[in-house]
């Protein structure tokens, strides 16, 4: 009984000790957590509107009074690939009306992105190539995909990193509020 | 003795942690590798867990792999 | 303004219960679903002594946004002789089987191995893992254990946090978990006489100074042991090839921790006509905290088209042991797809400071002793080769052969009279071979 009770009492000090340990970590963890969302925030206002992009973009291209939605992706990413989709689609539904979807491809082996690039069928949007990441520097990239809405007027709308439904569903609601007359259409889809 | 083995590592691991900032790590484009399946640091995790066991058994020390980072970084 | 990237903040009850629901339940629950699926068996074998068989199964939900569900089950059987700490003796021994009904007889010169070793065990473990904060992940998750004679429950706990472009990755872990132990014939009192587990038991040739008896001897009787682990890590990304990693890790027992198994021989002293020769056999008796410390050192890196795999593992406990283990892998493609892998590990323990090869008549008895091989001082290495890279539709598959030595030494006591000239610690070799399978539907 009296070893049991002395076995408790060493297990709480380990407890106690595992405990204080999590606090340490989590405490550092939280604190740059919020000056690390401000980060992204000021560099979202500060990235570069779409002329970053002048150097790689096809020749004859102006986007000069079109919404364009820029993506960074790769090959090698996963949630990249799985962004294809939705950007046909948007490409698709928005295109006419005047957005202009540009996916910069980030792969350094142009062999890789092609055969990504020829698994996906017809691809409504413009594919441009950055392999050594000189365009991406300027928009301060913290990870792929990363997605940038541009209004008609240049301005950046929404940052966003990653790809998720939820992000999609998000970009969305910031496309139909920019073409309602599309809305109708992709509702009818 | 060991205390000051530790003592040293902390230091460096730390050290390594701090000037990643500066010099060490890379840009999110520069992944292509990392993000193969064999440069996860947890790769063939069955393979590993099955050794474990064995060296548990057979041995008085056990443990210590740990878990996360590395990869594709994506996000 | 800015996409939120913040997820909805989902009970942890609520989201166990419904990531379950989505593991088990039927394919179409979620659009953005996917399963990976491992499993592994491996056939170990040591020729004249122990065979095991051991698979594991492990299934991972992806569903919601990047959470992860994941379930491990394993199995492995286990036949054959193991060491039971007694040293070899010039005349043939017997001992008691741990039921204590019947008795397996060694002959002379041969390391006394226990030939009643037959154990099933099923293993199971669940873990939820979680975004957590805007760059880090979080992780909970249950295991469990059982066979005929141990029961093992166990819960644990992780956070990873992400810095710099997720360059630097910092993680913290615990896990803490709780064993019964109901040893075939009871727990044995700790320097009992063999046979004489299940009682209380003063013993004629050799005196005991301490007289700290378990409470709980007798048959069916069980003890417990409390085992709380924690672990600290930091992985970086190097460069564009190379990716390292430092862990320290903390584990705590406490409780029943001998082996209720193992014996030591007591011997006749080196001034008695039948020097070296055994007098009797005692249950063995390890102190009943044990702390231990290691620190462990990871990098990989790609060369050319191969993957090196570096590991160096330093660990230290309160029972006198060090030990240093180092491994290299080295991943080297042949094909589209297919590679070879040869590996090489090496490992070397120092003994516990209450390692005994055996105890002598007469004198006074250790406040603690075992002559548990696994305690003492050693070297080992193991070499191999895996081949994988296989495919067949979307599973993919690697074989490994695997030869595992273990060179004992032999520890601070001489082998005198009848002794001189036997094998008190004898190196053990097995094999190991393992197909494991992947599986990303």
């Amino acid at each position: 009984m009296i070893q049991s009770i002395r076995v408790l009492g060493r297990f709480r000090r380990t407890v106690l000790f595992a405990l204080t340990t999590t606090a340490l970590l989590l405490g550092p963890a939280l604190t740059p957590q919020v000056a690390n969302s401000a980060e992204t925030g000021s560099s979202a206002e500060e990235a570069p509107g779409w002329s970053g992009l002048t150097p790689i973009l096809p020749e004859g291209l102006d986007l000069t009074g079109h919404a364009v939605y820029l993506d960074f992706w790769a090959s090698w990413c996963p949630p990249c690939r799985k962004s294809f989709p939705w950007m046909a689609e948007t490409a698709k539904t928005y295109g006419s009306a005047g957005l202009e979807v540009i996916a910069v491809c980030m792969d350094k082996d142009p062999k890789k992105a092609e055969k990504f690039l020829s698994s996906q069928g017809e691809i409504p949007f413009h594919i441009v190539y950055d392999p050594n990441g000189d365009v991406a520097k300027k928009y301060d990239l913290q990870g792929m995909p990363t997605s940038l809405l541009f209004g008609p007027d240049g301005k950046l709308l929404s940052r966003h990193e990653g790809f998720t439904e939820k992000d999609s569903e998000g970009l969305l609601t910031e496309l139909n509020h920019l073409y309602p007359k599309a809305t109708s259409k992709s509702e009818a889809h | 003795m060991k205390r000051l083995l530790f003592v040293c590592v902390a230091v460096s691991a730390l050290a390594g942690s701090t000037s990643g900032c500066a010099h060490v790590g890379v840009d999110p484009w520069d992944r292509d590798i990392l993000a193969e399946p064999e440069m996860s640091l947890d790769a063939d995790a069955v393979d590993l867990g099955l050794d474990d066991h064995i060296y548990f058994s057979k041995e008085a020390s056990s443990g210590g792999r740990g878990f996360g980072g590395g990869g594709c970084g994506c996000n | 303004m800015q996409l939120s990237p913040r997820k909805n903040p989902a009970s942890l009850r609520t989201g166990l219960a419904l990531a379950a629901a989505s593991l088990l339940g039927p394919r179409a629950a979620s659009a953005t679903q996917d399963v990976e699926v491992g499993s592994g068996v491996l056939v170990y074998t040591e020729p004249g002594r122990v065979s095991a068989l051991e698979a594991v199964a492990l299934v991972t939900r992806n569903f919601w946004d990047k959470h992860k569900l994941s379930l491990r089950v394993v199995y492995d059987t286990l036949t054959g002789a193991s060491p039971n700490g007694a040293v070899a003796s010039r005349s043939p021994q017997t001992f008691t089987r741990p039921s204590g009904s019947g008795s397996y007889s060694v002959k002379a010169g041969e390391t006394p191995l226990d030939d009643t070793f037959k154990d099933t065990r099923f293993a199971g473990s669940l873990t939820y893992d979680r975004p957590f904060l805007s760059a880090g992940r979080w992780n909970v998750g249950v295991q469990g254990s059982g066979e005929h004679d141990y029961l093992s429950i166990g819960a644990s706990t992780g956070i990873t946090r992400e810095f710099d472009r997720k360059n630097t990755t910092l993680s913290l872990g615990v896990s803490g978990s709780r064993d019964e132990i109901s040893p075939e014939g009871g727990v044995p009192t700790a320097f009992a006489e063999m046979g004489a587990a299940t009682g209380r038991h003063e013993d004629d040739f050799v005196r005991g100074d301490d007289g700290e008896y378990d409470e709980n001897g007798g048959e069916g009787s069980n003890d417990t042991k409390t085992v709380v682990d924690g672990v600290i890590g930091l992985t970086q990304v190097v460069s564009r090839t190379t990716l390292v990693r430092f862990n320290y890790s903390i584990s705590n027992s406490s409780g029943y921790l001998n082996d209720p198994y193992k014996f030591l021989s007591v011997l006749y002293g080196p001034d008695d006509p039948s020097a070296g020769d055994p007098v009797t056999y005692l249950y063995e008796k390890r102190p009943d905290t044990h702390t231990k410390h290691s620190l462990y050192a990871q990098a990989k890196k790609r060369i050319a088209s191969t993957t090196l795999d570096l590991s160096y593992r330093f660990l230290w406990d309160d029972w006198g042991i060090t030990s240093h283990t180092a491994e290299l892998k080295h991943r080297v493609p042949i094909g589209e797809t297919v590679y070879f892998e040869p590996h090489v590990r090496l490992y070397e323990q120092t003994a516990a400071d209450f390692y005994r090869t055996y105890l002598v008549s007469g004198d006074a008895l250790p406040a603690e002793a075992s002559a548990d091989p696994r305690l003492g001082p050693m070297t080992a290495i193991t070499v191999g080769n895996r081949v994988g890279g296989f495919h067949v539709g979307e599973q993919e598959f690697a074989v490994a052969l695997e030869y595992y030595h273990q060179f004992l030494k032999d520890g601070d006591q001489p082998a005198y009279g009848s002794l001189e000239g036997l094998d008190l610690s004898e190196d053990m070799g097995a094999f190991m071979f393992r197909i494991s399978h992947g599986w990303e539907p």
